[in-house]
């Protein structure tokens, strides 16, 4: 073998050797090398988990901030069977309704009005003080320019007042109050009634919207929700044949010679089932122009159960008026000493049979109403300009979601004006 | 009431291990369709209520808008996937709109079904329909959601968060 065969033998064994060797140190670095990887996949796995915990407890705690315990503090005294709800959270809520009337009376002008358009606005100061008002546009304008009228549209506060929150059972309200006489005083949204237009007893007698300025209690106790107020008094100087709707002072500057008071309990321990009554008194003469004193009375009960798909609402009303004879005397009005009205509605949801999975909701609806402004009148006054009738009202109310409402119907007068009504109204 | 005094009220003397879960595309779309209204969230975080080991009941809070604000209720669901109770922890609209305690225990013993609706089984409230609607939709969202995660594989359930 010569020199250079040698060499190159030996180099390749070399190389070889060397080969042999590297391979064999490859699966020793290798294994060395994957176990570092692991380790730091896991360690950064674990790091992973923990950022998304955090993240995830950060996200709950945002989300719940009304309901986590202040920081420092974790004894507040309340124990854990403590069901009173307050909330940490303040701010303006904002809500509104509206209603939009095409009314077509028998042998009048029809009229197409935007009859309301209403704003609320309530503030939470804190846990305990709030405050919650209502800003009404009636009629659209304040413009007396129509070619249906000459009344003047509106644009009032309905209600204002500062609630304090105390118990379930107590609580302090004060300043302009819708007195708590009947449902549609309190609660008139369209979506809270059946028909167009409200029940003429709950315009005349109880002469709804009726705002006045007052102070007063309210709470739950036992299942019954009262509300008990000190009002300024009506202006009986308003007051006339058809009813008290022109003695409300509307909050305006009222006066208050006579204060009244208003109360009203209602038994409201099954879910949707309302029965009550309230009562309204005080004198109306304000001290005003020579007027006799006139107490005046009125007393109303009333229930409405919504079970499934069927309303019922029945709403009985009377009122009294001292010295309406005085009155009628001074003034030349036939003001009535007693009023009296009732009115029965009852509807069904159709689609709640025909489309039970439907939120849309279709209502045949019927409502039989009778007043009497002049049920009894004072010696020596006959029946004249007063309200005097039964009216049959029929139609449907369909509601594509909860909070918009069209309705359509029918009024049938035994002595007054037959009339058609549509009405388009919202809520939020 | 804040959380932890609604879950000591729910939960006297059991021992509760908050838990979160992230939620799959599917499982949120099958959450929107068994509850009626779409499902965006993409954690939710059971509380889980045990006895000697064994799963009670689960507690979930849930927050909503009303009107303007927010109301939060702590929504207990049994192991049968009932509503045990509904609790109102805060609630910022004027009370006014804030039902009455007898109103939330329609929702006692409910599962998941037709029924558990404001045209069907659950009476609604005059003047505050906002709050009615909105506690419904809360119950059977939450209720969907427990549904959801019921159906997991044992090894994908909620794990335990460490506390919060």
């Amino acid at each position: 073998m010569t020199l250079r065969a040698l060499s190159l033998t030996f180099t390749t064994g070399a190389l070889a050797l060397s080969a042999s060797a590297a391979v064999d140190e490859k699966p020793a670095s290798q294994d060395t090398s994957m176990e570092l990887r692991l380790k730091r996949l896991e360690s950064k796995n674990a790091q992973l988990e923990g950022m998304v915990t955090a993240l995830a407890g950060d996200v709950e705690h945002f989300e719940l901030r009304d309901v986590m315990p202040p920081v420092g503090d974790s004894e507040w005294g309340l124990g854990p069977a403590a069901s009173k709800v307050y909330s940490v959270e303040q701010g303006l809520s904002i809500g509104g309704y509206g209603e939009f009337l095409f009314d077509a009376p028998a042998g009048g002008t029809d009229t197409a009005d935007a009859q309301r358009v209403v704003t609320y606005f309530g503030y939470k100061f804190d846990d305990h003080w709030v405050f919650n008002s209502e800003i009404e546009f009636e009629h659209a304008t304040t413009s007396s320019s129509s070619g249906a009228t000459t009344s003047s549209g509106s644009a009032s506060a309905e209600f204002a007042y500062l609630d304090y929150l105390h118990t379930d059972g107590f609580n302090a309200r004060g300043g302009l109050l819708l007195v708590p006489l009947g449902f549609l005083n309190e609660l008139h949204e369209p979506t809270t009634y059946l028909p167009a237009s409200r029940p003429v007893t709950e315009q005349r007698i109880i002469p709804s919207t009726w705002r006045e300025n007052g102070v007063g209690a309210f709470g739950n106790v036992s299942g019954v929700d009262y509300r008990v107020y000190v009002v300024s008094g009506l202006n009986g100087s308003e007051f006339t044949a058809s009813g008290f709707r022109g003695g409300r002072q509307k909050g305006s500057r009222a006066a208050t010679n006579d204060a009244a008071i208003a109360a009203r309990a209602d038994w409201v321990d099954t879910p949707g089932v309302i029965v009550g009554g309230s009562v309204y008194h005080g004198q109306s003469d304000q001290d005003l122009g020579g007027l006799p004193d006139m107490a005046t009375t009125i007393v109303e009960v009333h229930a409405d159960c919504k079970v499934g798909p069927w309303a019922f609402r029945i709403l009985v009303a009377r009122s009294h008026v001292s010295n309406a004879g005085a009155f009628n005397s001074i003034t030349g009005e036939n003001l009535a000493e007693e009023m009296e009205g009732s009115y029965v509605e009852a509807g069904y949801d159709i689609l709640s049979t025909l489309a039970p999975e439907s939120d849309q909701s279709l209502t045949p609806f019927v409502r039989y109403e009778m007043i009497d402004t002049q049920a009894s009148l004072p010696a020596g006054f006959s029946a004249s300009g007063g309200v005097d009738d039964a009216i049959l009202t029929f139609g449907l109310n369909y509601k594509p979601i909860d909070q918009i409402v069209i309705k359509a119907d029918f009024q049938d007068w035994d002595d007054g004006t037959d009339r058609l009504q549509l009405l388009i109204g919202y809520v939020f | 009431m804040t959380k932890p005094e609604a879950l000591e009220l729910a939960f006297p003397g059991l021992e509760v291990e908050p838990c979160n879960a992230f939620l799959t595309k599917l499982e949120k779309k099958r959450i929107g369709k068994l509850s009626g209204s779409e499902f965006v969230r993409g954690v939710v975080y059971p509380y889980v209520a045990k006895r000697n080991g064994v799963v009670v009941a689960t507690a979930y809070f849930d927050c909503h808008r009303v009107r303007t604000l927010r109301e939060t209720v702590m929504i207990v669901v049994t192991a049968d996937q009932r509503v045990e109770r509904v609790e109102v922890l805060a609630f910022g609209e004027p009370t006014d709109y804030l039902p009455r305690d007898i109103w939330y225990g329609q929702f006692d013993d409910r599962e998941l079904d037709a029924e558990l609706s404001l045209k069907r089984g659950i009476r609604g409230v005059a003047g505050a329909t906002l709050t009615a609607r909105a506690t419904t939709e809360a119950v059977r969202r939450v209720l969907a959601v427990h549904k959801v995660l019921a159906e997991r594989p044992v090894e994908s359930l909620p794990q335990a968060s460490g506390g919060n």
